[in-house]
C-alpha cells in the first residue's frame, strides 16, 4: 500500500515543504488496569502518501474520524507515526528526537478548531501570543538574557539559605557544637539580601526583554485585526471570532513555514467564518505561508486550496483541484459529499443529484475489507469492492481517485457554475 | 390564508442583568402556517433562539420581563399557568436542539427517555409506551430499533442521537416542532440526512416546523418561509425566493455574500460583514445593523426602520427605497451565472 503513488506535482515543480509516505497510525486498546492486554487497534490513519509544496494550500476533508487531525498531528510530530515517513525539506523528521524536532517546531505552526478550548483562561493574551517568544526567542533570534547575572547567580540566594538552615539544625541537635546564634540568621540575611540585588541587576534586562516582546505581540495583533491596546485582556473578553484571531496571531508568532489550520471556522458564524478565512488568505500572500487546511465542509477547502484531498476511514480516496473535485468527482464518496453541502440557492439545491448516504461511518477498530467504502456505497459490485483495494489512479488532470468504478463526469451537478 | 398555527405580536424579551438591561429579543411579530416551514437564520446572540424558548415558556420569567402575545390554537401562551405550559410542551409544541449529546440522559437508555416522554402526557401502560417508542425510532430511520432502545446515549452516534431527539420529539405528533440548530454539530453528510428527515416527517406527521440556523444555505432546500433576525429584531421575513433571489435587507446580502459557494467558481475574496454583532445591551441608536452596514445613511443612525411590507408578504426593516434595494440587490448581490 506504501509504495509511491503518483501524487500530483503543481507546475511549478519545486521540492515538497513535506513528503508524506506511507503513513500509518495505530492507537492500541487495552484491556486490564495492571496487566493491559492489547486486544486491539485503532487504524486512524492506514496508509496515506502526501506532498504539501511550498507557498500552496493543501486541503483535507472528510468526516468525524476519518483520520484528518490525526494526519495534521502526524505531520506537525505531535504524534508519532507507527509506520511510514515525514519529510520535511527533504529531511526524515519521522523520529526526530523531541530536542531535535524543537528548532522545527518555529516552522510548523497549527491552528486549532474551537477558539474556546484552545486558549488558556487564565492568561492574558499577551503572555499567549507571546509565549512562544519565552521559548524559542523573538522572529530574530534574540533571547531572554541577562547581562552577566547567568543561572550561577540565580544558586547563590539558595545555596547560602540552605547553609543557614543546615548549621541551624546542627547546632539544634548536638551540644558539644558551639554555634554563635547571629551566624544562621546572618547568613539567611545575607542570602536575601543577595537576591534583592539579583533582582534589581536583573531588572532592566527583563523590562527591555518585555517591552520587546510586548511590541512583538502587539504588531502579530494588529496584523491579525486585534486591538494591540487588548494586550491585557483575557479570552473570555473576547468573541468567538476575535478569539480564533488570537490563535492566528499565536501560530504566526515564530513566522512559521508551514501553518496546519485544523477546522480554523467549524465553531463560528457564517459572517465572521468569511472574516477568518479571507485574513487567512491575506497572511498567506504576505508571508507566502504554507497551509494544510483540515475541514469538514467541503465548500470552505474548496475556497481556501489549490488541491484537495478526501480522506475517508483512515485512507485518501480522492486529491484533485478544488474545480475539477466540484465539477467531476471520481469517487463516489467525494460524490456524496459534494451532494450534501448545502447551497444557499434553492434552485440549484434542488436540481443537485443526490447521494444520500445510508448508515454511519464504519469503526476504525476494524475497517472493512477491500475498499473501505463499500459497505455504503451505491456503486460497489461484488465481489471486486469487498476483496480488491483500489489503488489512486489518475483521471483528469491533477485528479487521483481509488475506486474500481468511479463516477462518470458531471454526475452530481450539471451544470457549472 | 387560514387561521396561522402560531402567531407571535410584538414579543419583546429583556433581561435585566449587572451590567444593564439585555434586549435578547425586542418587539418581533410573525406566524407560522399549518404545515408550513419557517426557517429563521441569524447570528449568535440575534435573538432567534430566545424567541422561541419564550414561545415554548423555556424562559424564568422571574429573570426576564416578557411582553407581547404568542397566540397558539387561539391561547395566548403566555398567560398559562405552569401546568397548562407542560401540557402543551411535547405534546402539542416540541423542540429539538443544538447538541444531541447534552440533550440526552447519560444514565437513562434512549427508549426509557423517550417513554418517559410519552407517559408523561398519556396514560399509556410502561409496554404500550415502549413498543411506541420502538416504533419512533424505526420511523426516524434508527436500524434494529428494538435492540438500540436498550442502549445508552454514548452508544449512538451524533446523527443517531440526533434522530433519537426527533424521535423523542415526534413521539407525542405535535402541531409545531421548532429544531434548534438541528445539524450544526453534525457532519455535513448526516446533516443532509437529518434535513430530509425532518422534511420527510413533517409530511408524515402533519406538522409545522421552524429551524433554526445561522446558515443560509441549511434552509435553502426545506423552508418555505425564511426570517432574517438581527440584534433581537427582524430584518427581513419573505418567501423563500424573495430572501435568496430578490432579499432587500444589507445584512441579509451580507449573509448570503460571506458563504462559502461550491458551486460558484473560486471566487478571489469572500465578502465577511464588517464588524461584529452588536452587545445587547447597547443596541446602536437607529437601526441596530448601521454600524456594520456598507449603505448607511444619515436616517439610519437616528431612527429604527419599521418591518415594512412590500408586497404583502416580502418585508425588511431598511430605510433604502425599494428602488435601491433592488438596484442593489441585481448589482451587487445577486449571483451571476
Amino acid at each position: 500500500m506504501s509504495a509511491t503513488a503518483p501524487v500530483p506535482v503543481p507546475e511549478t515543480s519545486a521540492e515538497p515543504l513535506v513528503r508524506v509516505r506511507g503513513v500509518k497510525k495505530h492507537f492500541p486498546i487495552t484491556r486490564g488496569i495492571i496487566i493491559q492486554r492489547k486486544v486491539g487497534q485503532v487504524h486512524a490513519v492506514d496508509g496515506i502518501d502526501l506532498d504539501i509544496y511550498p507557498g500552496q494550500t493543501v486541503g483535507l476533508v472528510g468526516e468525524t474520524g476519518c483520520g484528518k487531525s490525526t494526519t495534521a498531528r502526524l505531520i506537525a510530530r505531535l504524534l508519532d507515526v507507527t509506520e511510514g515517513t515525514i519529510e520535511y525539506e527533504g529531511k526524515d523528521i519521522t523520529r526526530l528526537s523531541r530536542r531535535r524536532m524543537r528548532p522545527l517546531r518555529r516552522e510548523i505552526a497549527m491552528i486549532f478548531q474551537d477558539p474556546y478550548a484552545s486558549l488558556n483562561p487564565r492568561k492574558t493574551v499577551g503572555s499567549i501570543v507571546g509565549e512562544a517568544f519565552q521559548i524559542h526567542g523573538l522572529p530574530g533570534g534574540e533571547r531572554m538574557r541577562s547581562p552577566w547575572v547567568g543561572r550561577v547567580a540565580r544558586l547563590v540566594a539558595p545555596v547560602i539559605a540552605l547553609g543557614a538552615l543546615v548549621i541551624a539544625v546542627v547546632a539544634g541537635f548536638s551540644a558539644s557544637i558551639e554555634v554563635p546564634l547571629p551566624l544562621p540568621f546572618g547568613l539567611l540575611g545575607l542570602a536575601i539580601v543577595v537576591e534583592i540585588l539579583r533582582r534589581l541587576l536583573v531588572l532592566p534586562a527583563r523590562r527591555r526583554w518585555s517591552r520587546k516582546v510586548r511590541t512583538e505581540v502587539q504588531r502579530l495583533m494588529e496584523l491579525v485585526g486585534l486591538n494591540p491596546e487588548h494586550y491585557n485582556r483575557f479570552p473570555h473578553e473576547f468573541s468567538g471570532g476575535q478569539r480564533q484571531r488570537i490563535g492566528v496571531a499565536r501560530a504566526l508568532a515564530m513566522r512559521p513555514r508551514l501553518v496546519i489550520c485544523d477546522e480554523p471556522v467549524s465553531a463560528l458564524d457564517v459572517s465572521i467564518q468569511a472574516q477568518i478565512l479571507n485574513l487567512l488568505e491575506d497572511l498567506q500572500e504576505e508571508f507566502k505561508l504554507t497551509y494544510l487546511f483540515i475541514a469538514h465542509d467541503l465548500s470552505v477547502v474548496k475556497h481556501m486550496s489549490d488541491s484537495v484531498m478526501v480522506m475517508y476511514l483512515g485512507r485518501i480516496v480522492e486529491i484533485a483541484p478544488g474545480e475539477t473535485l466540484y465539477v467531476n468527482p471520481k469517487h463516489p464518496y467525494t460524490g456524496a459529499l459534494l451532494s450534501a453541502v448545502t447551497i444557499p440557492d434553492p434552485e440549484l439545491a434542488a436540481k443537485k443529484r443526490r447521494i444520500i448516504l445510508e448508515g454511519d461511518v464504519p469503526s476504525p477498530i476494524d475497517p472493512p475489507s477491500g475498499c473501505r467504502f463499500h459497505p455504503r456505497c451505491p456503486r460497489a459490485q461484488f465481489p471486486v469492492c469487498k476483496e480488491d483495494d483500489p489503488r489512486l489512479t489518475p483521471h483528469h488532470k491533477g485528479q487521483l481517485a481509488a475506486c474500481h468504478f468511479p463516477l462518470e463526469d458531471r454526475a452530481v451537478i450539471e451544470s457549472t457554475a | 390564508m387560514a387561521e396561522p398555527l402560531l402567531e407571535v405580536r410584538d414579543l419583546t424579551v429583556h433581561f435585566p442583568t449587572d451590567d444593564g438591561l439585555v434586549k435578547a429579543v425586542d418587539g418581533v411579530s410573525f406566524s407560522v402556517a399549518r404545515g408550513e416551514t419557517l426557517g429563521v437564520v441569524g447570528e449568535s446572540g440575534s435573538g432567534k433562539s430566545v424567541t422561541f424558548l419564550t414561545v415554548l415558556g423555556l424562559i424564568d420569567r422571574k429573570s426576564a420581563t416578557v411582553s407581547g402575545e404568542v397566540i397558539f390554537q387561539g391561547r395566548n401562551l403566555l398567560e398559562l399557568s405552569e401546568e397548562e405550559m407542560q401540557d402543551v410542551r411535547g405534546s402539542q409544541i416540541s423542540m429539538i436542539f443544538q447538541d444531541p449529546m447534552t440533550s440526552l440522559h447519560p444514565y437513562y437508555r434512549v427508549g426509557e427517555q423517550i417513554v418517559e416522554a410519552i407517559r408523561t402526557h398519556q396514560n399509556l401502560p410502561k409496554r404500550d409506551a415502549w413498543q411506541q417508542a420502538v416504533e419512533m425510532l424505526r420511523r426516524v430511520g434508527i436500524p434494529r430499533p428494538e435492540e438500540r432502545a436498550r442502549q445508552y446515549p454514548h452508544e449512538f452516534s451524533g446523527g443517531m442521537r440526533q434522530r433519537a431527539m426527533i424521535a423523542m420529539a415526534l413521539s407525542l405528533n405535535p402541531d409545531l416542532l421548532i429544531a434548534d440548530e438541528p445539524t450544526t454539530a453534525l457532519d455535513v453528510t448526516v446533516q443532509a440526512q437529518i434535513l430530509d428527515l425532518i422534511g420527510r416527517l413533517k409530511d408524515e406527521f402533519d406538522a409545522s416546523v421552524v429551524i433554526i440556523t445561522h446558515d443560509l444555505g441549511v434552509v435553502a432546500e426545506h423552508a418555505d418561509h425564511v426570517q432574517v433576525m438581527y440584534a433581537g429584531k427582524i430584518a427581513e421575513y419573505g418567501t423563500r425566493n424573495d430572501v435568496y433571489y430578490r432579499a432587500h435587507h444589507p445584512y441579509t446580502w451580507g449573509l448570503l455574500q460571506s458563504i462559502t459557494r461550491l458551486d460558484q467558481p473560486r471566487q478571489e475574496r469572500l465578502r465577511p460583514i464588517r464588524g461584529m454583532p452588536p452587545s445587547l445591551i447597547f443596541v446602536p441608536p437607529g437601526c441596530p445593523f448601521h454600524p456594520r452596514c456598507p449603505y448607511v445613511m444619515e436616517v439610519c443612525k437616528t431612527e429604527v426602520p419599521p418591518l415594512l411590507s412590500e408586497d404583502g408578504t416580502h418585508s425588511s426593516a431598511c430605510h433604502l427605497t425599494l428602488a435601491e434595494k433592488e438596484r442593489i440587490f441585481e448589482e451587487e448581490v445577486a449571483v451571476k451565472s
